[in-house]
């Protein structure tokens, strides 16, 4: 069982290929996105769409993708695992912020992080720690990995 | 001793005067600090302190004198930043905070801050070049780019008060963390010498900005700065003191209260 939290979901082109991966992988195992914003979506979901508080009790392994749903996780007590699948360099684009903040949630022992691609595991484990794991554009195959 | 600052209303605010207050804390005394627009009476007349330090222009002479005559107790010392030598006749004592003025016996340097020279090495701060942003403008683009491919080819990482909207800018820390994160790293990329001596104490390697360069670990532009940080790793500093801001406060109370 695998739980996605995100901040949205509509028919963005980023959203767009989560959908479709987590189509395939719908396919093989329950799935769950977990937002409190849903737009329209260019595909049918065979995955279910739930709001953001039920990820708090969500028992298969739950994923992150933003420093904000990252807390929603890391409050959850009830995941086999958590992940943060990390998106972008988010923080580049805060304000005023503080660098525990980025500690707690990227240097926090209780989730493993997710990137994108090797450049983005290059620069994350020189600002923070070693990824455990690349998938590159939410990959169904590699997805069904971390469950 | 009660000791007490004005916040200067400008963003161009003169950062020795935050070492300064910080190492008056270390002698016994404490540091306060009001809002610029506090009125001068209104202050003393409050919390009537035993030092207030002033900035240029501030109060008008008339008023000086009259805080003078009516709280004979409280010592005034101008921290001027004017190129030209100021009116001491108001003032108990003038700090200078001008190069200009380093033949003065209270020009105030950039000197070593003993509040953070004695961190620890912490591995969520842990790097090899270090930039604290205090001091850079945000807009600063040169300073991003440049910064940006330092942290390309190296492990850096910025923290401080000004988001600089680069990857490697980490954001901000309270003050108490800047010497673990200067203990933590190898060498400390300088675009003034605010930080210089301090870095030194701590036995790191200052790399500083410099229009001309005069000694391995400066630079005036992008290719020595990439240059300097090559050479970080085949050096061993020492530790290397002199002068600290605790020196200079016990000095300028030693003179204020003959």
């Amino acid at each position: 069982m695998i739980g996605i939290v995100v901040d949205k979901i509509d028919g963005s082109i980023g959203n767009h290929v989560m959908v479709r991966e987590l189509n395939k992988l719908a396919d093989k195992v329950p799935c769950f996105v977990f937002t409190n914003d849903v737009g329209r979506l260019n595909v049918k979901n065979k995955f279910t769409i739930l709001q953001q508080v039920e990820a708090l009790s969500h028992p298969g392994t739950l994923i992150s993708t933003s420093l904000i749903t990252s807390q929603v996780v890391l409050n959850s007590l009830t995941p086999k695992k958590k992940y943060l699948y990390l998106q972008n360099y988010e923080w580049r684009n805060l304000d005023r912020f503080n660098a525990l903040q980025l500690h707690r949630v990227f240097l926090n022992d209780e989730m493993d992080i997710i990137v994108k691609s090797d450049t983005q595991k290059k620069v994350f484990s020189k600002l923070f720690r070693e990824p455990s794991k690349v998938i590159y554009n939410w990959r169904a195959d590699d997805l069904i990995k971390v469950i | 001793m009660n000791t007490f600052f004005y916040r200067p209303n400008s963003d161009k605010f003169d950062h020795k005067i935050i070492h300064l207050a910080e190492s008056m804390n270390r002698i016994g005394c404490t540091s306060n600090w009001v809002n610029y627009d506090v009125p001068l009476f209104q202050l003393l007349n409050e919390v009537n302190p035993e030092v207030l330090f002033c900035h240029d222009d501030q109060h008008s002479s008339g008023h000086l004198a009259l805080a003078k005559r009516d709280f004979p107790n409280t010592k005034l010392v101008l921290l001027s930043s004017q190129l030209s030598k100021t009116e001491e006749k108001n003032y108990d004592a003038v700090v200078y905070l001008s190069s200009t003025h380093s033949n003065e016996p209270l020009y105030l340097d950039y000197l070593i801050n003993e509040n953070h020279i004695d961190g620890t090495h912490k591995k969520e701060f842990e790097t090899d070049i270090l930039f604290i942003t205090d001091g850079i403008d945000s807009n600063n683009q040169y300073a991003r780019s440049s910064l940006d491919s330092i942290g390309n080819k190296f492990k850096l990482k910025m923290y401080g008060e000004n988001n600089l909207k680069s990857i490697y800018y980490l954001g901000g820390i309270h003050r108490s963390l800047y010497k673990d994160v200067i203990a933590s790293s190898r060498a400390v990329i300088l675009f003034n010498d605010e930080w210089k001596n301090t870095v030194l104490a701590v036995g790191k390697i200052p790399i500083v900005y410099r229009q001309k360069m005069t000694n391995q670990f400066e630079f005036s532009n992008y290719k020595e700065l990439e240059e300097a940080c090559d050479r970080v790793f085949s050096t061993s500093p020492s530790k290397q003191y002199g002068k600290t801001y605790t020196d200079f406060c016990k000095m300028l109370l030693e003179g204020l209260s003959k």
